[in-house]
């Protein structure tokens, strides 16, 4: 069983982790381009003259795009962008219902092209490395306001579910404030930039990556499944590293007393929502263990990397060197910044310290401006 | 400044290093860690009569990159000799370091900075943090360091 960790991790750390982050965020373009496919669609679906108008369809985004855990995607992985078509009540049954929107979209010129039959969704495949999910629901009042039912084409009946439910839920969990939510809700909101977002979406990212970058394709654990633990896990805290810790330890204790079951994931807000459905596929659950354990020790290594080459190598290894070596050169080039504007502060108390990110601890002087003298380098050049 | 006045400003100012006044020396050694992610090292001040500061990394002792073993170490004297570079903080004809100057607020912090250069230059081969090549008349910042060495 994993021990929590109680010390709290340094603020210069999480500067690297949330600028590794930052590389993994969606473009501005890519943003751009998921927010007018999204509104072409929501402005088919609801067109006046559409068959699904009598049923007044309310469009809005789920899943990552709702809770801005987007994380690009590694080598040639397709991101998604979920969006619920959300009619009201009809009277017609689960697949009747799935058809409805089906050929709604079909009947489109563009979209008959790209269009794909997914068990609880149509799937609409554009050219770019990009597909968009929209998943036809009715409300479901018996269980909640906004809970609804979503057709299941191998059930061949409706499933629970509550999309709103769990964005507003996340929210909570992050310690977002209710601002932040009412921007989640219809339309796709404009992206936070990274240094804003809250301290659990930079962990989730983070283990989304770390996930694409060791995980098998066919067994990895799924997005839903790691965004619901480690909300569930996170017990508050302004510190990436320690979110993560949190999270990890979190979930090893939990996997630890199910055992020899399996843990259970649903959508706290619809407990009939079972996300680890996806554990039942050989080896899955195994994969996610192996996976929930890499991360332990990928954060051992992270905390006991002593200096910058050290903290390069592991970091490299863990998300992938290129966010990395972006992520440590903006920290340096800080210091030089600072240090050029008569900014740069330091202490001499205790081991001294620059403040580079972390306000030094102990009385701060400014380091007076100075250049370094002295061969550049290479000779050779 | 006199000796004994940079010997008491450096106790005020960095208390756990050990400060000392020793044949015609003011001699400070201790251990720094410049940020909470860089290594701490142990280092080594010293300052003479005639007010020209050495400075010396003691541990871990500073090296060349690895995949590039025969460039030196950026902004040190001695760079020729693998195990003897010192760190150059300042442009010796520029009005930068005056003996009238605190070591403490000055000469130690340049420390600092440039052991976090240090460390970013061997991790990628690449000193962002800025400086003036060896030969040079003029005290001009270069920055990103690439530029040619006059004297080569």
């Amino acid at each position: 069983m994993a021990a929590p960790y109680l010390v709290e991790a340094n603020a210069d750390l999480d500067h690297l982790l949330t600028e590794v982050a930052r590389t993994l965020q969606l473009t501005p373009d890519q943003h751009k381009l998921a927010v007018k496919h999204y509104t072409a669609i929501a402005d088919w679906l609801g067109a006046s003259d559409s068959p699904l108008a009598r049923y007044e369809p309310r469009i809005y985004p789920q899943g990552s795009m709702a809770l801005e855990t987007t994380v690009r995607p590694l080598r040639r992985d397709e991101y998604d962008l979920d969006l619920v078509c959300q009619l009201l009540a009809t009277g017609r049954t689960a697949l009747d219902v799935f058809d409805l929107v089906y050929n709604r979209l079909y009947s489109h010129a563009t979209y008959k092209s790209m269009i794909k039959r997914m068990n609880r969704c149509v799937r609409l495949i554009y050219a770019h490395d990009f597909h968009l999910d929209i998943i036809p629901g009715e409300p479901d009042a018996a269980r909640g306001p906004t809970a609804i039912v979503v057709p299941d084409r191998d059930l061949k009946q409706w499933t629970p579910s509550n999309p709103l439910g769990y964005v507003a839920w996340y929210t909570d969990r992050s310690r977002e404030s209710l601002v932040a939510l009412r921007k989640k809700v219809d339309p796709v909101p404009r992206p936070t930039p990274v240094e804003h977002k809250p301290a659990l979406t930079i962990a989730i990212q983070l283990m989304k990556r770390r996930r694409d970058v060791w995980c098998d394709a066919e067994t990895a654990p799924r997005s839903i499944v790691l965004t619901t633990l480690a909300a569930e896990n996170y017990s508050g805290t302004d510190r990436v590293f320690t979110a993560l810790a949190q999270i990890v330890a979190g979930i090893q204790d939990r996997v630890a007393a199910a055992h020899p079951y399996r843990i259970t994931v649903c959508n706290p807000t619809n407990k009939d929502e079972k996300f680890c459905e996806s554990f039942a596929g050989p080896g899955c659950y195994e994969a996610f263990k192996n996976f929930i354990n890499q991360l332990e020790r990928d954060l051992t290594r992270i905390r006991e990397a002593d200096g910058l080459s050290e903290i390069e190598d592991t970091l490299g290894d863990v998300f992938g060197e290129e966010p990395v070596q972006k992520a440590l050169r903006s920290y340096t080039a800080v210091q030089k910044t600072k240090r050029d504007a008569g900014a740069l502060e330091f202490t001499g108390a205790g081991l001294g310290g620059l403040s580079i990110v972390t306000p030094v601890s102990g009385i701060a002087h400014a380091a007076p401006t100075h250049k370094y003298y002295g061969a550049t380098g290479d000779p050779r050049r | 400044m006199s000796l004994g006045q940079q010997k008491a400003q450096m106790m005020r100012v960095w208390p756990l290093l050990d400060s000392r006044v020793e044949g015609g020396q003011l001699v400070v050694t201790g251990t720094v860690k410049p940020t909470p992610i860089t290594r701490s090292y142990r280092v080594r001040v010293t300052l003479n009569d005639f007010g020209t500061p050495r400075v010396y990394v003691l541990s871990p002792i500073l090296e060349r990159r690895v995949q590039e073993p025969d460039v030196p170490i950026p902004h040190t004297y001695e760079y020729a000799t693998p195990g003897k570079e010192q760190p150059c903080l300042y442009h010796p004809k520029s009005a930068e370091w005056l003996p009238s100057m605190p070591l403490a607020l000055s000469i130690m912090p340049w420390l600092l900075s440039w052991l976090l250069d240090y460390e970013y230059w061997h991790a990628t081969g690449e000193w962002i943090g800025g400086g003036v090549p060896h030969g040079s008349t003029k005290v001009r910042d270069d920055s990103p360091s690439r530029a040619v060495d006059d004297r080569a």
